[in-house]
């Protein structure tokens, strides 16, 4: 089998795929550092199929981890089309000169951007936040253990199908594959969807969880009015929740407050809400 | 109730396994694992009382659901490791989540500073380790995350099992000299907690001011209306689906010109 068979065959070799996609899950969470940010996870998936992309030449094997040792990051699960496109491309150049490093780098750069953008906002901001409040609000109360087994099964599997399918469709596609995430169509029209389902949900978690009320009593004569059953839930249920976070969403966006300061000046406004009845 | 040495031994070492985002299936259960209600779910199992670790949990998990590791959003100071022995305590002492969240925030601090030392050593390790290729050991490589692990398993036993153990007595008597009216006011506190997290989240989130309305008809929907999560996620799904269905497609379309 001449070299270049060889490679090809590696290219619908399951368990080279298997093998690099493992590689890549576990350099993940343990290469992160400050300096090349991922760009060490890189190298140790290069370093786990060099042999296979090299077998017994040691310089070319060198030379193949010394060129992933700079600073990249991306979002790590869409990012994981950018892993299987450089590991593609990397198969591809062991036989063919017309590939560089600079090409793989340059686009690898690339697409790193806005893949961190569109992943941040779709899977950290939105899909994992959904998934946590549906979580909670399985546990709020009752201290179910089915929230917390919820959020591990639906985080786990979104992120496995995701992070396996985008890698394996760099590796075999390339840059194509990645297209379609970058461009227009999802921005325009599956992220405004997205972020209606999220908010809404998180609106109703949110109203399941937080309950603010408070404990005046007005007394006209004989007759006792509970401000909070006779009044307020008759016009809007929870109606001081949302005040509440009117408020603290004010705090945040206008005057840029940090969580921590917010956090504090809460101590206070509990104490003498407790005192004087406002809250209760 | 008291913190025995198994117990203790185990928050260690369970707080190890997490925090080395390895465990239980490296990055695709990374992000999830971090969060406040699985480490309360697993430290329930250990002290036996998943019910009331998970009730402070939802607590704590509602001030940090805006968590996230993106750049420019307000955050909270890192609780990952000081939740493992403060949950616990806050436990055998009867205390509620405003407790356990002041003693996690205590420790802050001196987490972060640790946080960072760690940070630097890890760099001079990678590049030990980038020598060992230009050595053409290139299997080696594989060895780099073990380094900062063994940094990971001392925090976790001298601060999780070391705390347990000699902390336990002193919290539960703090606890026990807290007068009934800071108790009370207390839980006011704990009802205001969620706001935060969840606004730090629609910071994010809201882009234009008209999708408030998504949130009032959560909001009311499980308020008002009593619905339940589920169907409101159901309901929410049908909006999503409907708002791509009317949403013009940028996709390139030949255009037909019948004129």
């Amino acid at each position: 089998m001449s070299n270049v068979e060889r490679l090809n065959a590696l290219k619908q070799d399951k368990k080279f795929i298997n093998k690099a996609f493992w590689a890549y899950n576990w350099a993940i969470p343990s290469c992160f550092t400050k300096e090349r940010m991922l760009g060490t996870s890189v190298v140790m998936m290069m370093a786990r199929v060099a042999d296979d992309i090299y077998p017994g030449d040691v310089e070319k094997q060198k030379e193949l981890c010394r060129n992933h040792e700079v600073f990249f990051n991306t979002q790590q699960g869409l990012g994981a089309v950018i892993y299987g496109a450089a590991l593609g491309m990397e198969v591809e150049r062991a036989h063919n000169d017309t590939i560089t490093n600079e090409l793989i780098q340059a686009i690898k750069q690339a697409l790193a951007g806005p893949l961190a953008g569109l992943g941040d906002s779709l899977i950290q901001a939105l899909l994992t936040p959904i998934i946590i409040s549906i979580g909670m609000s399985l546990s709020a109360e009752t201290g179910s253990i089915m929230g917390p087994i919820f959020m591990f099964v639906a985080y786990t599997a979104m992120n496995a199908a995701l992070s396996y399918g985008l890698f394996v469709a760099g590796f075999k596609g390339g840059v194509g594959a990645a297209e379609f995430l970058v461009g227009p169509e999802v921005k325009t029209r599956i992220v405004p969807a997205m972020e209606s389902l999220g908010i809404m949900v998180i609106g109703a978690v949110l109203a399941g969880i937080m309950k603010v009320k408070t404990a005046l009593v007005a007394t006209a004569g004989e007759t006792v009015v509970n401000i909070q059953t006779d009044v307020l839930d008759k016009v809007f249920p929870n109606v001081l929740t949302l005040v509440v976070c009117a408020v603290v969403f004010y705090l945040f966006k206008e005057k840029k407050w940090s969580a921590t300061k917010i956090m504090l000046w809460m101590i206070p406004v509990a104490i003498i809400g407790y005192f004087t009845k406002i809250l209760g | 109730m008291q913190i025995t040495v198994i117990q203790a031994v185990l928050l260690g070492l369970a707080c190890f396994l997490v925090s080395t985002s390895l465990f239980p299936l490296g990055w695709l259960s990374q992000n999830i694992m971090s969060k406040p209600l699985i480490s309360c779910a697993i430290i329930g199992i250990i002290m036996g009382d998943v019910a009331t670790a998970l009730k402070i949990g939802v607590v704590i998990q509602a001030a940090y659901i805006g968590q996230m590791s993106i750049g420019g959003v307000a955050t909270l100071p890192n609780i990952n490791t000081s939740l493992w022995f403060a949950l616990p305590m806050t436990m055998v002492a009867g205390g509620d989540a405003a407790y356990c969240l002041t003693m996690c925030l205590a420790f802050a601090a001196l987490h972060t500073f640790l946080n960072t030392l760690a940070t630097i050593v890890k760099i001079g390790f990678m590049h030990k380790f980038d020598d060992m290729i230009e050595k053409g050991k290139i299997g080696k490589y594989w060895m780099f995350p073990a380094t900062s692990h063994i940094w990971t398993f001392c925090y976790a036993m001298v601060f999780v099992t070391g705390f347990c153990l000699v902390g336990t007595d002193a919290i539960t008597t703090l606890v026990g000299m807290i007068p009934e009216w800071l108790n009370k006011a207390t839980n006011v506190f704990t009802s205001l907690l969620p706001a935060i997290g969840f606004m730090m989240l629609m910071v994010t989130m809201i882009k234009n001011n008209f999708q408030w309305l998504y949130f009032l008809l959560g909001f009311y929907l499980v308020a008002g209306l009593s619905w339940n999560t589920i169907g409101v996620t159901v309901l929410a799904c049908v909006v999503a689906y409907l708002i791509y269905q009317f949403t013009p497609s940028t996709l390139a379309t030949v255009e037909e010109d019948d004129d």
